[in-house]
């Protein structure tokens, strides 16, 4: 079930909404609980019912992995238990990969499992992963077997985050006597979703016919012209920040209408001034993920530059390879690792900014043409296509076909929007906690913000309708894919 | 233990709270407003009739904008709601090129076509009929141009229950549909005015007919000069095809009729390579469901899954073109790219093999197989060396303006190319392995 379907906007969401609020109001906070976790489960089965039994089967052993971590301490329980969830993921999502690898590499025919990969595969073995780590780190209880539950498959974020950790919702979940104003979880919830939702059918999906033109020529084996190949990486660098950051949008307005409050994904990642800071930005939570449980883990900073280098390149690596079992997404996380280390020794050179000040505009240019290149890899089905794309942007193929002048007017209006207006969280920023601002409370853009006024109660209902009368072309949010 | 809990000083002053009260209530007033106004109109007046529940006279008792947007609203609902046993899919050719009900066709008859389709769309149409009980033979016309790199949907597919799930779901999308709503109002502009859908009844007046069987020599010719044929569609029409074969019903795929000048236009462009291509891979398609088991109520002879190549230089391909006065319309063809229904009947009636009311002969159309396939494309071949040389005005004419546009080649007809996605095999896969899993629970 999408977001964007009219079986989850005029039945789901509303049936869901209504079952919460009147168990908690007349069976209490458990029952309420539970009913949540079991429309989650729905919402997660309705794909595939399949499936569902691989993730109430994860829930199960992780949640027995906590109470015995709790019981019998962390180690080796915490290891077992982190090698459980990424043997689950490497042998939904890695197998065939690494044996058609060693296939390429020895000659040998082993034959490929070709299992499908189950939604969400890789975003709920982070948040057990994450469960795990902060019931041994002490940083939370291990809970009951539906908070856990409940943790793992909110549907809010199950299928594509924001990675939550068991510590940032526990809390909420166990907080029985939480008082629910429904008109602050509901305003404040349907206008973010508004805005999330307006992004990604509005914006995300008109993006995408231009996006794909070059880039499925190049799959195709066909040469890439100039024009096509700039339209299409450009415009594909905005469709995934429209599509990704509109999902988490929807995301945090989903959860807050039934009351929780959940991290921020994105902040105006196209404004950042570096690499580094592109990924203070963007997914913001797998960056906080990374950081805390593999890039600390590994020795962080602390070992000197040359480690704290490699460090960088290594958690990159497999965090593109977390988004998919393929060399081009690990060659995208290389980039930005190579992007992250040169950010950090250009820091240590010029502490004051590599650029003067009246170059200063410089520095957020050259980012999003660094990230525009990478998203090439990312895109891109094979390195030939991606190849093909290259020397497209090169010119070596000249400007090719004409492309018309939609692609164009795409790009400007996606340009005006993301540099001239504030990011989602900015613009409700007054009505959001600490714990959703997740640490962006100093980064956040001026300009418009959200107040609930009369006119902008009109305002925002009229854009969820038009957002909701253009949501029909059901395409699939890109990282459902992951 | 707790790192960041949610404080007092985090929610909503008492102040701001109450403002949120009054913005929940206005926004979800809004948002009613718009759903009930906007959906409630378009639903009542029901511009693609699906549902006629409401007739008001001078306001939308005549449906004047059901056959807009390529009918495929309409026909996506009666995918599943028809009652005939034989029904056609396939473009605009089939649309025009076939009756629209043949009274006396057993176990009665019915014209599904959509205008302006692609093999993305008959794949879902086949998806979709297979779980239609009345239904027992299916007929999908085909060309190359539904294989095309040209975009896979029309917008309003996308209302339709080809686009999945439930039939009331389909129709609450067609409610909320901007589309939808432009054709309401339409009908309802139409129906207080006296006008009516000109484009659609007036689309092969007789008089007009001469000029536009004169501009398609270019016309043709600019498409298929930049034209670029997609394998994978091949695949993916024969896949959606599987869930009408596992549910029992019998499939023809035909190749349409087009005009000589039509089928000229395509090899001078270049497309020869393409018209080669198709037959191949639905040869190839029909080779590897050679096993397939009999249909249950057949309506043709032959087995569950066949197809028939009725294009080339056939007799009807080669009539002359109508007379510049408009007084000797040709008797198969509106325009070289769309004939007339009576070509459509005597294509029936040759899968059936009767001699139809308006008999074609026996050499028109030949089954297509990976026995026949080399004997087809060899009388495809000989058939237009045969029209070369018959030296007849039309066929001089057709050569003299194709030489020109040899000579000095005219813009070719390029727009964006598109092609099938993960998500749209993920999305017929399932839906085709439903049927399977319904009717074969053993495999």
């Amino acid at each position: 079930m999408l977001f964007n379907s009219i079986e989850f906007l005029f039945v789901f969401l509303p049936a869901t909404l209504v079952i919460y609020y009147t168990a908690r109001r007349y069976a209490g906070h458990s029952a309420a609980l539970a009913l949540l976790t079991l429309a989650s489960l729905i919402f997660y089965g309705w794909w595939n019912p399949a499936y569902l039994a691989l993730l109430l089967g994860s829930i199960i052993v992780n949640h027995g992995f906590g109470l015995a971590i709790r019981k019998y301490g962390a180690q080796p329980l915490l290891a077992i238990g982190i090698v459980f969830n990424l043997a689950l993921i490497g042998l939904y999502k890695y197998a065939d990969f690494f044996v058609a690898n060693t296939n390429a590499v020895t000659g040998l025919d082993l034959p490929l499992a070709n299992l499908a990969l189950p939604l969400a595969i890789s975003f709920f073995t982070f948040q057990q992963i994450s469960y795990l780590a902060d019931v041994a780190r002490n940083h939370a209880n291990p809970g009951t077997l539906v908070k856990h539950a409940l943790f793992v498959s909110f549907f809010p974020q199950l299928i594509a985050g924001p990675i939550i950790r068991h510590k940032e919702i526990a809390d909420q979940f166990d907080d029985a006597k939480r008082k629910d104003v429904l008109s602050d979880n509901l305003g404040i919830g349907f206008t973010i979703f508004a805005l999330g939702l307006a992004k990604k059918v509005l914006l995300a999906d008109n993006l995408e016919p231009f996006a794909s033109s070059g880039f499925d020529i190049a799959a195709h084996g066909g040469e890439v012209g100039a024009l096509a190949a700039w339209t299409s990486a450009l415009c594909y660098a905005f469709q995934i920040f429209f599509d990704f950051s509109g999902y988490s949008d929807m995301a945090l307005g989903l959860a807050r209408m039934f009351g929780f409050h959940i991290p921020a994904n994105f902040n105006a990642p196209y404004r950042a001034t570096s690499v580094v800071d592109f990924w203070r930005r963007w997914h913001i939570t797998l960056s906080r993920f990374l950081r805390d449980y593999l890039y600390i883990p590994l020795g962080g900073n602390r070992h000197g530059e040359y480690r704290r280098w490699a460090n960088l390149f290594i958690v990159m690596l497999l965090g593109g390879l977390w988004h998919g079992a393929a060399w081009t997404f690990v060659v995208w996380g290389g980039l930005h690792g190579l992007g992250l280390a040169w950010c950090h020794w250009i820091d240590s050179k010029f502490p004051a900014g590599l650029f003067p000040r009246p170059l200063k505009f410089l520095a957020p240019l050259l980012t999003f043409a660094f990230v525009t290149f990478a998203w090439i890899f990312f895109r891109a089905d094979s390195f030939a296509a991606a190849s093909a794309m290259l020397a497209g942007m090169a010119g070596l193929n000249g400007l090719g076909e004409n492309v018309g002048d939609d692609p164009f007017i795409a790009i400007v209006v996606s340009l005006a929007i993301i540099w001239a207006l504030p990011d989602t969280i900015s613009a409700v920023s007054r009505y959001l906690d600490p714990r959703t601002l997740a640490g962006q409370e100093n980064n956040l853009q001026k300009g418009w913000r959200w107040s609930a006024s009369t006119t902008s109660a009109i305002m925002i209902a009229s854009l969820f309708f038009i957002a909701i009368i253009n949501s029909w072309t059901i395409a699939e949010f890109i990282y459902y894919r992951f | 233990m707790r790192s960041s809990s949610i404080t007092a000083s985090d929610a909503p002053k008492p102040d701001a709270s109450r403002r949120l009260a009054g913005y929940a209530r206005l926004f979800a007033a809004t948002l009613i407003a718009w759903l009930v106004g906007f959906g409630g109109f378009t639903l009542v007046v029901d511009p693609y009739e699906i549902a006629p529940w409401i007739s008001i006279e001078g306001v939308n008792a005549r449906r004047t904008r059901a056959h807009e947007d390529g009918y495929r609203v309409h026909v996506g609902h009666r995918l599943l709601t028809s009652e005939a046993g034989t029904i056609t899919l396939g473009s605009s050719r089939v649309m025009d090129g076939f009756p629209r009900d043949l009274p006396d066709w057993p176990g009665g008859y019915e014209n599904l076509a959509m205008a302006g389709t692609s093999a993305f769309e008959l794949a879902r149409a086949s998806a979709l009929a297979a779980r239609n009980e009345a239904v027992q033979c299916v007929v999908i016309g085909v060309d190359l141009r539904e294989f095309s790199t040209d975009t896979n949907t029309q917008a309003t597919y996308w209302i339709t229950p080809m686009a999945g799930g439930s039939q009331v779901a389909a129709l609450a999308k067609m409610a909320l549909s901007p589309s939808a709503f432009a054709r309401a109002l339409q009908t309802v502009d139409d129906n207080v005015s006296g006008g009516s859908d000109e484009r659609w009844e007036h689309a092969y007046d007789e008089a007009g007919l001469p000029a536009r069987f004169e501009e398609e020599l270019a016309k043709r010719y600019r498409y298929y000069a930049s034209y670029e044929y997609d394998p994978e569609r091949v695949a993916f029409l024969f896949r959606g095809i599987d869930a009408l074969l596992a549910s029992g019903k019998q499939v023809v795929v035909f190749i349409h009729p087009v005009h000589a000048w039509y089928e000229e236009a395509r090899q001078r462009a270049g497309a020869a390579p393409a018209e080669i291509a198709l037959r191949r891979d639905i040869a190839a398609q029909l080779s590897t469901r050679s096993s397939a088991a009999p249909a249950g109520d057949a309506c043709f002879d032959g087995p569950a899954l066949q197809a028939w190549d009725f294009s080339g230089f056939s007799a009807p391909a080669q009539t002359a073109p109508p007379a510049p006065d408009g007084l000797t319309p040709n008797p198969w063809y509106y325009v070289p790219s769309h004939y007339r229904p009576a070509l459509g009947h005597a294509i029936l009636e040759r899968l059936a093999g009767r001699s139809g009311p308006d008999p074609v002969g026996e050499t028109f159309g030949r089954r297509l197989s990976p026995d026949t396939l080399e004997a087809d494309l060899i009388a495809l071949q000989a058939g237009r060396r045969a029209w070369l040389q018959s030296q007849t005005p039309w066929e001089l004419h057709a050569a003299q303006a194709f030489d020109a546009f040899d000579a000095n080649p005219p813009e070719p007809e390029a727009g964006p190319r598109a092609f099938l996605t993960r998500s749209d095999h993920v999305d017929l896969e399932r839906d085709v392995q439903r049927i399977e899993d319904q009717y074969h629970p053993e495999r």
